[in-house]
């Protein structure tokens, strides 16, 4: 039959229904297998659609899917696959009519949606029948399309938004801060997923074989997974509660918005060609351990779930399954099992309850959901506050929810950009391929440079509830309180943050503190007043950082990282050496994509010896036994054990490294000057002078102690002669952290492990770990003894209670505690060490609300120019408690 | 009354046509009936099943050298290589990733390449492999991440992109207090 007229037959099908006393909304008992089958709302692509999970649905909790008597008719699509395209609708300014804007609408080239039923090969996609959407209730079919509409609603949603948005920071708002969300989404697609700018199709499956019954976004593969379980009383699968979908497609928002910045298109200024390139990397918001950036993840999914549903948990019926309690994401919610309330003083705070399960209010476990829950609450209450205090042009109570979690939406997104900038310009008004201006070549305003900005993103200054809080209140303060809403104060800003003990800053740095790294110059946004993007619309910073008014603060408690302490009455750190243990850690973070490759022959588990002592050969994972030596709860601890600049070259013009290679260059007249050797700062006034260390005072002399590395280079190999690289070290090269004793006939001194292997062992460069057949040209004799393997250089301890070590914190109610791979890290010793040798490790360790790790008093004691550090100064101590961990090898 | 005759005739028409639909055989057996649409529309095809997952995208205009995509200093005009391309990185990742494993064995190991790239610095080049690595876990959990990886050496010099899973079981470790001894 012709498809018009069967197309046409359905509606009059579906009129006569109507007719007969259906209203679109019909009821389908699974157990009647007649009426089982495509029903109503065929050929118009609609389909039954139920609206929400079977608890809600219900009005109480239910133990199985049974959405009979809830399904609406819903538009699906009109292709006749199940899958679409997205649109994003984005404004430019109409030059002819000042204040006046034009929309534009981008629709990605490809599909941006597919929706599949699992991951086997022979799956396909669904195809409509005859234009209806509609199969058999319970059916794998009736799941994909549902699927399918919850998460489309929520990308459409998203857009919307995120549209919003883009008119708003670039077009509408006052331009005092420099935008961070991209300013031309059409051009890289970056309002979706991309692949360095071509549209990635994201894949959903609404069955997918996890067991146990789990859920899953992988970002490598654009995928998002739903499980299903069968061992319930009828087959329960996560997808029937839509809750839980929009909370999965919420971290492939946080993806989308954490890389928007990281297509770069344009025309380049010098040679007027239009440009386009990716960065090689994408953000990711949080490790695979807990780290507060992945509680900030979770808490930004749950509250998208918030966007859609506006209720006050999210998982109602799938997560009440699974752990027998929904999520709660406002403090009113009635699945809270603590005395938390919206009243003053009641919120559900920070630190305290970073560990808080509502299942079980006792358990003491570091989980990114629990903490994330703070992010939300305060989401969810930040959006009631907007919706309370600002004026909307309509009283619809849902148009008035759709306000309110725009700004929000808005907040985050300008948040999430600047974070996950890896370009490391953190606003398009700083690109020279946007304002054709090449004097901008190099200049940068959040994570330090795009080479090292992965890093910096992920290790060095990672997203913690700091950071991304003081973000945030600086969009609310320039966006909303001077521009959407400013009846919402920043006084009322600072006090809701407080009130989740979130005012972790002192001041919002919204004058910008960038570097221009082609000199060296230090940048602030007043120096481009004027500048513009879209140039009818010109940029007009603040000149001063905004400062928190301090009277505002009574929850947020600052702590100086004096406090943090190795513990004086215990043991100085947890080891684990035992072959067992370390082989299952190596493999379970090889499992999750870390390197911890160790250097093969030289170290390796098969040397543990499982004594507790730091062995030859071994690989030793070990966690810092650190107090918290002040009456408040620290939270967010970081300990560092990657390379930083606390090194000096004895001599600036001598810089070779020391490898075969080089020394034979320099033997054979094919280079001159000398090999480098490093000597250790003194930091803390360790080591002493006369131990080895080394000072100076001008801050302003390359390869000084005094003076950080602008760039963190490490190693320089462009100077090759006769296709030989030969590697030098740049002047402030990052350096491994541990230094070892060495003793002669005279003195006993702290030296760099290459000047130790030189002149004490005589070890050949294949002999060290991290040889140049791992490393290559970028091979470093500074760590060819003790090093800390890179996958597992960082490890994150959730929070230590006041007067406490972390592990008395974690203990639970049986007086037991135990660690994940994420607490610790994990030390490679090289075979050939001499027992009895003596090594300090330089940890950098710092948190979350600490005073004084991340700003200081720029000029004198000014409360005007109090500023966060530029990031540079994150390859030094500065921001940081040097904690010295000293052992002696031990067979 | 002609009306009216046209009215009754459309409803009859109509019924007959939504009793047929209701009465059609019924879907118990799902994977039969999805065989069947499949053979129904044998020669339509979703534009997204063109494409496997990793296929390598169209680029857009990026720079490239000798066919791989440059990252980094995109200025760079002549560059010397610090690395060769071996035909072996990708075995030789293999056997990295799997030394470190243990014993224990991942299901369905696949490295797919996204794009081969030079990553450049103070003229100086790199040849690296985008790659998307993806396994099944011993527990049968699928896994996958991006990578760089030495085109030549086959190791991992980063990666990124890690799958998330809602619902996390860490591995827990016990750790023995260490006691200082200075020797």
């Amino acid at each position: 039959m012709n498809e018009g007229i069967r197309k046409h037959i359905f509606i009059l099908a579906l009129a006569t229904n109507l007719l007969l006393g259906c209203v679109g909304i019909t009821e389908v008992d699974p157990s009647d297998s007649t009426r089982q089958g495509i029903s109503l709302g065929g050929g118009d692509n609609t389909a039954l659609i139920y609206p929400s999970n079977p608890t809600v649905l219900k009005g109480k909790n239910v133990a199985r899917a049974n959405f009979k008597g809830h399904l609406n008719s819903e538009f699906i699509t009109s292709n006749a696959f199940l899958e679409t395209t997205c649109s994003f609708e984005q404004h430019s300014p109409d030059f002819f009519n000042p204040g006046v804007t034009i929309p534009f609408t981008d629709t990605t080239d490809d599909e941006c949606l597919v929706v599949l039923n699992d991951t086997s090969t022979d799956t396909t996609v669904l195809q409509s029948e005859n234009s209806s959407w509609d199969f058999s209730l319970d059916s794998d079919e009736f799941y994909q399309v549902n699927t399918f509409y919850h998460v489309n609603l929520m990308f459409t949603r998203f857009h919307e938004a995120l549209s919003f948005t883009h008119k708003y920071v670039h077009l509408d708002g006052n331009l005092t801060i420099a935008p961070a969300t991209k300013y031309n989404f059409a051009d890289t697609q970056s309002y979706f997923l991309t692949d360095s700018g071509v549209i990635s199709t994201l894949k959903a499956y609404s069955k997918c074989a996890l067991s146990p019954i789990n859920a899953f976004f992988s970002p490598a593969e654009d995928i998002i997974c739903f499980g299903y379980d069968e061992s319930f009383s009828s087959t329960f699968r996560i997808v029937q509660d839509p809750s839980i979908i929009y909370h999965e497609v919420g971290h492939a928002l946080v993806k989308i918005m954490m890389n928007q910045r990281n297509v770069t298109s344009g025309v380049n200024p010098a040679t007027s060609l239009p440009i386009f390139e990716a960065h090689p990397y994408e953000s990711d918001l949080g490790s695979l351990f807990y780290d507060e950036a992945g509680a900030i993840n979770e808490g930004i999914a749950d509250y998208f779930a918030h966007v859609i549903t506006g209720r006050t948990a999210v998982g109602e019926f799938a997560i009440q399954q699974i752990t027998g309690l929904a999520r709660p994401i406002t403090e009113d919610d009635k699945n809270h099992t603590i005395p938390v309330s919206s009243n003053l003083g009641e919120r559900l705070a920070y630190p305290d309850y970073l560990q808080y399960n509502p299942v079980d209010p006792t358990e003491v476990v570091e989980d990114v959901h629990y903490a994330g829950q703070i992010v939300t609450h305060y989401l969810t209450a930040l959006t009631s506050e907007f919706k309370n205090s600002c004026q909307f042009d309509s009283t619809d109570s849902d148009a008035i929810h759709e306000y309110a979690t725009n700004y929000v939406v808005l907040l985050l997104n300008e948040t999430l950009a600047e974070i996950g900038d890896l370009t490391a310009k953190g606003s398009d008004l700083f690109s020279q391929y946007a304002t054709l201006d090449t004097n901008q070549e190099n200049v940068y305003f959040t994570n330090l440079n795009p080479d090292e900005s992965f890093l910096w993103s992920t290790v060095v200054n990672p997203p913690n509830f700091r950071r991304f809080f003081r973000t945030f209140g600086k969009n609310i303060f320039h966006h909303v309180s001077n521009g959407l809403c400013p009846e919402f104060t920043l006084d009322d800003s600072e006090q809701l943050l407080d009130e989740y003990g979130l005012l972790l800053f002192k001041s919002y740095e919204d004058r910008g503190n960038g570097l221009d790294s082609d000199n060296f110059n230090a940048l602030n946004y007043a120096l481009y007043t004027g500048y513009s993007v879209f140039n009818n619309k010109l940029f007009m910073p603040f000149v001063f950082n905004t400062q928190v008014n301090e009277d505002n603060r009574k929850k947020s408690i600052l702590i100086s990282k004096d406090f943090i302490e190795i513990s004086s009455t215990d043991s100085i750190a947890f080891v684990i050496d035992s072959q067992g243990p370390i082989k299952k850690i190596l493999s379970n973070l090889t499992f999750e994509g870390e390197n911890v490759t160790t250097t093969e022959g030289i170290a390796g588990p098969e040397f543990n010896n499982g004594n507790v002592k730091f062995s030859p050969g071994e690989v030793v994972a070990v966690s810092l036994n650190l107090f918290n030596n002040s009456n408040s709860t620290m939270g967010g601890v970081q300990f560092l054990a990657n390379d930083w600049d606390h090194m000096k070259l004895g001599d600036t013009s001598a810089t070779y490294i020391n490898r075969t290679s080089n020394r034979n260059g320099l033997a054979n007249g094919d280079i001159t000057g000398a090999i480098g050797y490093h000597s250790p700062c003194i930091i803390d006034e360790f080591p002493t002078a006369s131990e080895g260390g080394v000072t100076d005072t001008s801050t302003t002399t390359q390869g000084n102690c005094s003076y950080i590395s602008k760039t963190n280079a490490s190693i320089d190999t462009s100077e090759i002669v006769s296709s030989t690289v030969y590697p030098k070290y740049e002047l402030d090269s990052p350096q491994p952290i541990c230094l070892v004793q060495y003793s002669d006939d005279s003195e006993t001194r702290w030296v760099s492990q290459d000047f130790f292997r030189q002149y004490e062992l005589g070890l050949e460069d294949s002999d060290c770990l991290n040889n140049p057949s791992m490393s290559g040209d970028n091979f470093n004799g500074n760590e060819c003894l003790m090093r800390a393997l890179p996958g597992a250089a960082q490890a994150v301890l959730g929070k230590i209670n006041a007067q406490n070590t972390w592990s008395s914190s974690i203990t639970d109610v049986n007086g037991e505690f135990v660690f994940d791979s994420g607490h610790l890290v994990l030390m490679e010793i090289n075979k050939w060490i001499q027992p009895g040798t003596k090594f300090n490790c330089r940890f950098r360790v710092r948190f979350t609300n600490c005073s004084d790790c991340f700003d200081e008093f720029e000029f004198g004691d000014s409360a005007a120019s109090l500023t966060d550090y530029p990031d540079f100064e994150y390859a030094g101590d500065k921001g940081f408690k040097v904690i010295n961990l000293q052992f002696t090898v031990l067979d | 009354m002609k009306d009216k005759r046209k009215i009754l005739f459309f409803i009859v028409i109509a019924l007959a046509i939504t009793t047929l639909l209701i009465i059609r055989p019924s879907t118990k057996n799902i994977t039969a009936k999805y065989e069947t649409k499949k053979d129904q529309h044998p020669k339509k095809q979703s534009k997204w099943q063109d494409r496997s997952i990793a296929s390598v995208p169209q680029a857009k205009k990026v720079k490239k050298i000798a066919n791989r995509v440059v990252i980094g200093d995109q200025k760079a005009e002549k560059i010397s290589y610090s690395n060769s391309v071996s035909k072996d990185w990708k075995t030789n990742y293999a056997k990295h990733f799997n030394r470190m494993l243990y014993g224990q064995k991942v299901q369905d190991f696949k490295v797919k390449v996204k794009r081969s790239v030079v990553q450049v610095k103070n003229s100086i080049g790199r040849n690296l492999e985008h790659v998307i690595v993806s396994y099944k876990k011993p527990n049968g959990d699928p896994f996958a991440f991006e990578a760089l990886i030495d085109s030549e050496t086959g190791m991992m010099v980063q990666s990124w992109n890690k799958t998330r899973y809602e619902f996390k079981r860490p591995y827990k470790i016990e750790g023995s207090k260490y006691k200082y001894q200075a020797n």
